[in-house]
């Protein structure tokens, strides 16, 4: 060997802020920037901007008769639309297909083998995968500057927004990679990555109609509202896009208020701390789950915290409304079509009659009446939510007995509670009190609010009965799961939680017969969960609650005692082959 | 050892105790070896033994169940990140990324082992030369054949002079030029230092290559040491043996057969015309078969060739398996 006197031991492998030398985004300078498969793409950016572009400045100034300044900011969303499809759906597909491919090829388990730390791996990966979509996002970013320099749009707007931005694309591309490092499919990882984007940008961002504006916060929609919807002409039709709910953009977090762009950094910010924990877990260690117990319970904790510090205001204040939401965007809709048809007296007149009609149609609709629906929804967030932490850290049995062993080895009686491969009972009953204490204290402040009526307030004696219904689902997810695992699981959700409404919703289509599907719907706790907050007087809804909650109590009681047996023949077995 | 190289403890690995379960069943169970410096070492044992279970803890892939292991003096459990830099491990079907050029593959190591651009050009290109592969530095790894894949993931292991390199059926696809180039590779490290620690089907070559040999049978190490010892301490039953005669083969085999089997009788040989000669069974291990040639000799058998069937190591495997 010709450099025989080389040792390695003393050689310093990058650190994870020497970005500029990461060979892991080397690897994919070269790989993903040949200009064979490079070519095409940036081909394509361009026309699609450029056009873009053309259009949108043309269009403003020949349509809208917009001023020169005007026209450039005309373009600013448009332009920026790219490159959100850039970084947040072809990006984070790159990241998960990249890492997929990566799994597939074996050379996750060769680079777990180079000595560089974990968060070096996961800065390398998550700037090198999808490194051909950040060279294409720096192209379109060309074509950004020259709208704000000739648009007038201050700099300090600028920053705001795309350092929003940045932070999301990192925490949806840490989030590809922590779906694909977690799931055994890795195929369908990238599946999932594509729906959950879709849902986090389309769907999630909808339950502000609730007041659970903090989903919204996960998208880049109420920083560019709070800093660049003032620069972009009314004329324009995109606009509308930003100016869906109208009013201000800061946030209630309990009794401040807070801007967007703060709000949007402490959440996201937040959010890409965790999956980084998460991922440096993965990379020590392939077994490990994602989140220890105490790491899983503080980033509950931490969850419930934003969810509550967001909605109590709005609870307090009697707002939350899907109704109200929809009444005022309506509303302004049909304003908005007034003004600008003024000078069109047929159209105008048209839209006047909409205004008319519609506000007779919807002037007796209360707010209160909008109240178990929003607790429904604010309560099935907590508890899937939860059930989702459950998940993650309840060992699976091949675990539990690993554990076992160890803890014997080690002369201990029982696997310590802090291990991944102890039982997850504790950290469960932790989570149930966050979800009744975090339901109980949102509940009675939405029923106490000044909107409700008397008629609503007939119900706030059972919140305390329903905020430990909720626990005892999550207590029967943790059961079930931890003695059947993912067939016992899949039973439960299809049987229990999904199927019954399903044949309600058939029964409600078949006929008229009322208590019927109340009672059918009640199996599931999701329905059975709204008949407990109910003020029905004539449907069986109290009775079909508590049915439900004996249903939750008697699933768990089975497959508590099946765990048990399942603990204790594990033990049994243990010890009869224990020859160590 | 490398001149002037400080090594961390007194063995290049050490396991005690060592003991991986996947679910209820036992990969590896209570495993207890040293294997010094300089050594190579054959880790032999039938499909399921454990051997892939223990070089994955051993190349902190996996974790034990329980037990202590240290790599170059450095607990992988401990300190994981240390023991990388230490050692190499070649896993069977080394896999290769299907993106990138062979110099990029070893280019991305050579980086994350710490080497600077220039230094880490000179180590592959040095590399790459000693498994023959520096025509092929602008290929793609895809576009190799698979012995040629097993080649670059060899230079890849040994990129960083590891003080330990573990390697699972390193040979397997290899072509047999490039076995023995393999076992002159090897063997080279060996010579200065490092430690070789591999598994391998082809046994014969584990024979030619290896100082020591660990048997795992169901998880568990049954026997170990200097390869003949090994040997011998399994040679003490039965073994096979092929004779050959001299003379018109045909009809001379098939007399030996018959003279085994009316005068050697007592001896249950069970005489089988195979090979080109005749192949006996031979209980009594060395000593047996040493007694047998002297019979056929004073029975005035022209023996042209009496060897014993397959590898040492081969032979002991068969009996442990039966």
């Amino acid at each position: 060997m010709s450099s025989e006197k080389e040792t390695n031991y003393s050689l310093k492998p990058v650190a994870f802020w020497q970005l500029y030398k990461n060979p892991l985004l080397l690897r994919y300078l070269r790989s993903r920037l040949r200009w064979g498969g490079l070519s095409a793409a940036l081909i394509l950016t361009l026309v699609i901007t450029v056009f873009t572009f053309v259009i949108s400045y043309n269009g403003a100034i020949r349509f809208s008769f917009e001023s020169n300044v005007n026209a450039y900011r005309a373009a600013f969303l448009p332009v920026f639309m790219i490159q959100v499809i850039i970084m947040m759906f072809l990006g984070t597909g790159s990241v998960a297909s990249g890492i997929t491919q990566e799994y597939e090829d074996g050379m996750v388990e060769y680079q777990r083998l180079s000595p560089m730390s974990p968060m070096a791996k996961i800065v390398g990966y998550l700037f090198g995968l999808p490194i051909r979509e950040w060279f294409l996002f720096v192209v379109t970013s060309f074509f950004i500057g020259i709208i704000v320099v000739n648009g007038e749009v201050p700099m300090e707007s600028v920053w705001r927004v795309y350092s929003v931005f940045f932070l999301s694309i990192i925490l949806y591309h840490l989030m590809a990679l922590v779906v694909v490092h977690s799931m055994k499919k890795k195929r369908v990882a990238g599946r999932v990555i594509q729906f959950l984007v879709v849902v986090l940008y389309f769907v999630f961002p909808l339950l502000s109609q609730f007041g659970l504006v903090f989903f919204e916060y996960l998208t880049v929609r109420p920083i560019l509202k709070e800093n660049i919807l003032e620069y972009i002409p009314e004329g324009i039709r995109m606009r509308r896009l930003l100016d869906l709910d109208g009013g201000a953009s800061t946030v209630s977090f309990f009794d401040h208020q807070l801007n967007a762009w703060s709000f949007s950094m402490m959440l996201m910010t937040s959010l890409t701390v965790s999956f980084l924990f998460m991922l440096t877990r993965r990379w020590k260690d392939v077994t490990s789950h994602l989140m220890s117990k105490p790491f899983a319970l503080i980033f509950f904790g931490f969850f419930m915290l934003f969810l509550i510090g967001n909605t109590l205001p709005i609870a307090k204040q009697g707002e939350m409304s899907i109704t109200k939401s929809f009444i005022e965007i309506r509303e302004k809709t049909l304003l908005d079509r007034i003004e600008q048809f003024k000078d069109r007296a047929s159209l105008k007149k048209v839209y006047e009659e909409r205004l008319d009609r519609f506000q007779k149609r919807t002037k007796h609709t209360q707010v209160s009446t909008d109240a178990p629906v929003a607790q429904t929804v604010f309560g099935a967030i907590c508890v899937l939510f939860g059930c989702l932490v459950v998940y993650v850290f309840t060992p699976r049995n091949e675990k539990y007995l690993l554990g076992l062993r160890r803890a014997k080895n080690l002369k201990k009686k029982w696997v310590p509670i802090h291990w991944d491969e102890a039982p997850g009972l504790l950290s469960t009953f932790c989570v149930m009190v966050a979800v009744a204490v975090t339901l109980f204290i949102f509940s009675s402040t939405l029923y106490q609010a000044p909107t409700m009526t008397d008629k609503i307030r007939a119900v706030i004696p059972f919140i305390p009965v329903v905020c430990v219904f909720a626990a005892v689902v999550v207590l029967v997810f943790y059961l079930v799961f931890e003695a059947w695992e993912n067939k016992g699981l899949f039973l439960l959700i299809l049987f229990v939680w999904v199927l019954p409404i399903m044949v309600a919703m058939v029964i409600a289509v078949q006929s008229t017969h009322w208590p019927t599907l109340v009672w059918v719907s009640s199996v599931s706790p999701v329905a059975a969960y709204g008949y407990g907050m109910s003020d029905a007087l004539v449907l069986p809804v109290k009775e079909a609650f508590y049915f439900s909650f004996g249903i939750q109590v008697l699933i768990g009681g089975f497959a508590g005692i099946a765990l048990f047996g399942k603990k204790m023949e594990g033990r049994r077995m243990l010890l009869e082959n224990s020859v160590d | 050892m490398l001149k002037g190289e400080q090594t961390d403890g007194e063995w290049a690995i050490e396991a005690e105790n060592m003991r991986v379960d996947y679910g209820n069943t036992v990969a590896v169970k209570g495993l207890t070896l040293k294997i010094p410096y300089g050594e190579v070492y054959g880790l032999v044992g039938a499909n399921g033994a454990g051997k892939t279970s223990t070089f994955s803890v051993w190349a902190t892939l996996i974790k034990p169940t329980y037990g202590n292991v240290k790599v170059g003096g450095v607990d992988v459990l401990e300190n994981p990140d240390k023991a990388r830099k230490m050692m190499a491990y070649m896993p069977d079907l080394a896999p290769v990324p299907s993106d990138l050029k062979v110099w990029e593959f070893l280019d991305l190591f050579a980086r994350s082992y710490g080497y600077s651009a220039s230094e880490g050009k000179e180590r592959w290109t040095d590399c790459l030369r000693m498994v023959s592969l520096w025509e092929k530095r602008n290929d793609f790894c895809k576009d190799l054949s698979r012995g040629m894949k097993q080649r670059v993931n060899l230079a890849k292991a040994i990129l960083h002079h590891p003080k330990v390199i573990i390697l699972d059926e390193p040979a397997s696809g290899m072509d047999p030029q490039s076995r023995v180039q393999l076992r002159l590779i090897l063997k080279e490290m060996a010579a200065q230092g490092t430690t070789v620690v591999v598994s391998s089907h082809i046994l014969n070559e584990l024979s030619d290559m290896c100082s020591s040999v660990g048997i795992l049978h169901h998880g568990e190490l049954i026997d170990e040491g200097e390869l003949q010892e090994v040997v011998d301490r399994g040679a003490g039953d039965v073994s096979e043996v092929l004779i050959l005669v001299a003379g018109d083969q045909v009809g001379k085999i098939a007399e030996l057969k018959q003279c085994i089997d009316v005068k050697f009788a007592g001896q249950n040989l069970q005489p089988m015309m195979a090979k080109g000669g005749v192949v006996v069974r031979v209980s009594g291990g060395m000593d047996g078969q040493a007694d047998l040639l002297k019979q056929l000799v004073s029975e005035g058998i022209e023996v042209r060739s009496y060897a014993p069937l397959g590898s040492g190591i081969e032979q002991r495997l068969m009996e442990i398996n039966r």
